[in-house]
């Protein structure tokens, strides 16, 4: 409205030819006073209504609050003092702002200080997190040899737990544990034996659990899980003690330790960055799962297969055949890529199994490895009463 | 405009669903792509298109928070707080997972860490969002320390669970007393005038519907063991089992219905209990119009969710086509036929973007439809009314917090 505004009959001088009006908070009392505005060269001049100065805005510091809405006043701050409002209900005001402060529309994500501002932080944050997870990603093989073996018995026995729960519907490796009298023995049979050819100081731990899923875990500290799936796919026992060897060799190359390291870094680092932190109960019950879960390298698996082939050696059992087992379960649950070969890295259909197979892709080079390195001959490992007994090790457990 | 009439100043609304949805869309692709960093600026988009459209009286409030101070304030509870307590448990948790004794004592250790840190990242929120919130040039503030909140809180939430939720109105006020008492307009101070009988008049005949269900639910959990009824052994007559699962989901509707009923009557006894430089609050807030607008909005995102699942349907059946389609549905599943029949990685292509659809969707309705609606539903309910004097509110003198809200983000609190 730019009217030349006489107010009770007195004539009231414009300030300047164009005698914008406005609503005014000075952002120290909450009283907003109905104002007069001019345009001057050096910024907008506040006056008023009986034409004293009040304030003078200049261009530097001119800023827009939010976009100009139809229907709705300009509102204007002013950067020397943050909280002071000028509202102007006249949207042809801007026309004229846009030649003398062109950068009044500098706000949020236009506004250069803040953008550099803001792409700062972030690198920084990037910087933090990526270089804290890469650090203890790397470290990992080192801080888990450098871990006491009582610290990795005990981190050994949560995994289990947790891995048992998750794969035993919820019930406890108390519960699930196969504890026939014959088969135990012959398990122990099998596991003194390859613990004979193995130098280094941990105490093997072995079990099976009544879940019917092929699989085997190795959790640190020395405690190795057979599913019992496992037990009824393979077809003679140095199948099952290649498997045996094959986790031991995690245990001793502490591959499962270093996981779970890795995956307590990607708990702390990543996940609260990305998630926001919900520090739910999930990240508790969490730990567990994801630390074993996580698949192995190829170079872990490269490397637990030559330990393993090397300790069947030592012992003089028939070193290649875990390898068929694997392809038989691989068969029968249709994993790994159809394409073979290189990549893969766990990737597949729908039905992959974590750990035993999640990264075990049936390349065929890998079990041309292990059988270029398989001495000749080998024994079976059990007699075929041991054999029995440990194919039968679960028929009692369970319903 | 003078500063001495006797009026009624009313709340006024006028953002839009339409704009709404276009902000609430856009921050839900862009946190999806930004995986949820972008949260924090979205945040504020939403709150400034909020704030902006509230009016009370000539004067609309207006935020002034932005994306940074929120993102900062995240980064800063992450080092300070995040990573030494989730590290710490962690490393517990690990070391001696396998013994339960330990393991319940550290996991109840933690959760009652968790509430405390709650309890103090709601009320550090609420100083932010105050500090942030200008009204004719004056921006809100909350005084009073954060922690001695969160202990009081807990205390409160120790009685209330020990007496059943009976004593929820003596948290309630106690709790809405010291955020309203400390909670500012620049200089000058909110009143409260709420007392702990007239809300529990209120609560009373509502929180009844608890001990109901709880009965309920005990006889129809009781009348399924053979110990209490000889008959359950086989499942029990037919008729008296339809009874127990009739009154077990009457009880539960109740109890639903007294609760939110209790809710709208809570807020509206809270609104004039508040006060400022001599004028009240109040709010006319309906049950009906509460419950209106959640029915019509699940009932609308139902029936958008069996749209969607239809067409989900449809594409899956055009890429897979009829017959294995038939044979999924039919349980006929030949892991071998059906892995032949797709074409896996235009399957999960499209599950991908059926899935990011979902996502967005889902959000924006929920964000629209029930949020929006009932924001405005709230604010339009609100009045101020008495002699208006404003002429001694000033600027507070003391500082603000520059950032915001890191322990509130952590723990994915949301609106409150």
């Amino acid at each position: 409205m730019t009217d030349n505004g006489t107010i009770n009959g007195e004539p009231q001088p414009p300030p300047t030819p164009d005698g914008y009006a406005g609503r005014y908070a000075d952002g120290e009392t909450a009283t907003v006073h109905d104002v007069r505005l001019g345009l001057a060269g050096d910024g907008i001049h506040i006056y008023d209504a009986a034409g004293g100065p009040m304030a003078v805005w200049s261009y530097d510091d001119l800023r827009i609050v939010e976009k100009p809405v139809a229907g709705r006043p300009v509102r204007l701050r002013n950067l020397a003092q943050d909280l002071a409002r000028l509202e102007i209900a006249d949207h042809a005001v801007l026309g004229e702002l846009h030649g003398l402060a062109p950068q009044i529309h500098n706000i949020g994500a236009r506004d250069p200080v803040a953008r550099k501002r803001v792409a700062f932080w972030i690198a920084v944050m990037f910087a933090l997190f990526g270089g804290g997870w890469f650090t203890l990603a790397n470290s990992a093989p080192v801080i888990a040899a450098m871990m006491p073996m009582s610290m990795e018995e005990r981190m050994g026995r949560t995994a289990i737990e947790q891995v048992t729960l998750i794969f035993g519907g919820w019930k406890g490796s108390d519960e699930l544990t196969c504890r026939d009298e014959a088969g135990e023995r012959a398990l122990e049979a099998m596991t003194l034996r390859l613990k004979a050819v193995d130098e280094s100081e941990y105490e093997f731990k072995v079990r099976v659990l009544d879940i019917p899923i092929p699989n085997a875990f190795a959790a640190p500290g020395g405690y190795i899980v057979i599913f019992d799936g496992l037990l009824d796919l393979a077809e003679s026992p140095d199948e099952v003690a290649g498997v045996l060897a094959h986790e031991m060799t995690h245990v001793t190359h502490r591959h499962a330790t270093a996981n779970m390291v890795r995956s307590i870094g990607l708990q702390a680092f990543i996940i609260p960055l990305l998630t926001g932190g919900t520090m739910t109960s999930d990240v508790m019950t969490g730990i567990g799962q994801m630390a074993v879960q996580a698949s192995y390298s190829r170079d872990a698996e490269a490397d637990a297969d030559k330990g393993a082939v090397e300790m069947m050696n030592a012992a003089g059992l028939k070193a290649a055949s875990f390898t068929e087992l694997l392809s038989r379960i691989e068969e029968k649950y249709g994993i790994g890529s159809d394409e073979g070969g290189e990549d893969a890295e766990g990737d597949g259909s729908l039905f992959s199994i974590p750990d035993m197979l999640s990264t075990h892709p049936s390349t065929p080079d890998r079990a041309r490895l292990v059988r270029e390195a398989a001495a000749p001959g080998g024994e079976a490992g059990l007699t075929d009463e041991q054999w029995s007994a440990l194919k039968s090790i679960c028929a009692a457990t369970g319903e | 405009m003078t500063d001495m009439t006797e009026e009624t100043l009313q709340f006024e609304y006028d953002g839009r669903h339409v704009p709404f949805a276009k902000i609430v869309a856009v921050n839900a692709i862009y946190q999806l792509l930004t995986a949820m960093i972008f949260r924090f600026w979205a945040r504020t988009r939403e709150r400034k298109y909020l704030w902006s459209h509230v009016r009370l009286g000539d004067d609309r409030l207006e935020y002034t928070g932005t994306g940074l101070e929120l993102f900062l304030g995240f980064l800063i509870v992450l080092g300070v707080i995040l990573f030494p307590v989730i590290g710490g448990f962690t490393l517990v948790m690990i070391l001696f997972g396998d013994n339960p004794v330990v393991f319940g004592v550290v996991y109840a250790l933690y959760i009652l860490v968790i509430v405390f840190l709650m309890y103090v990242a709601i009320y550090r929120a609420r100083r932010y969002r105050l500090t942030r919130t200008l009204w004719r040039g004056i921006r809100g503030t909350l005084t009073g320390s954060s922690v001695r909140y969160a202990f009081v809180a807990m205390g409160y939430t120790l009685l209330v669970m020990a007496t059943l939720g009976l004593a929820s109105p003596v948290m309630r006020i106690g709790l809405v007393r010291r955020e309203i008492e400390n909670m500012h307009l620049g200089n000058r101070p909110f009143t409260f005038h709420g007392k702990i009988g007239d809300l529990f008049r209120l609560w009373i005949l509502p929180w009844l519907s608890l001990p109901l269900l709880l009965g309920v639910l005990f006889m129809s959990g009781a009348y399924d063991s053979p110990a209490f009824n000889p008959a359950a052994e086989g499942g029990g007559p037919p008729k008296m089992t339809g009874g127990v699962a009739a009154a077990t989901l009457f009880a539960y509707l109740l109890t639903i219905l007294a609760m939110s009923w209790y809710r709208v009557a809570e807020f509206r006894y809270l609104a004039s209990s508040v006060g400022f430089e001599g004028m009240r609050f109040s709010s006319a807030l309906g049950f009906g119009r509460v419950f209106w607008i959640y029915l019509s909005s699940y009932l609308l995102i139902f029936g958008c969710f069996i749209l969607f699942f239809m067409a989900l349907m449809g594409v899956f059946v055009g890429l897979v086509g009829w017959e294995i389609f038939a044979a999924a549905a039919n349980n006929d599943v030949d892991p071998e036929t059906i892995a032949a029949g797709m074409d896996q990685q235009r399957i999960a292509a499209v599950f991908v973007l059926f899935g990011f659809i979902f996502a967005v969707g889902s959000h924006v309705l929920n964000r629209v439809l029930v949020f929006h609606r009932m924001a405005h539903a709230v604010v339009t309910s609100l009045a101020l009314s008495g002699t208006q004097d404003f002429s001694k509110v000033a600027q507070a003198l003391d500082e603000a917090p520059k950032l915001g809200e890191g322990l509130a983000d952590a723990f994915d609190l949301g609106d409150f």
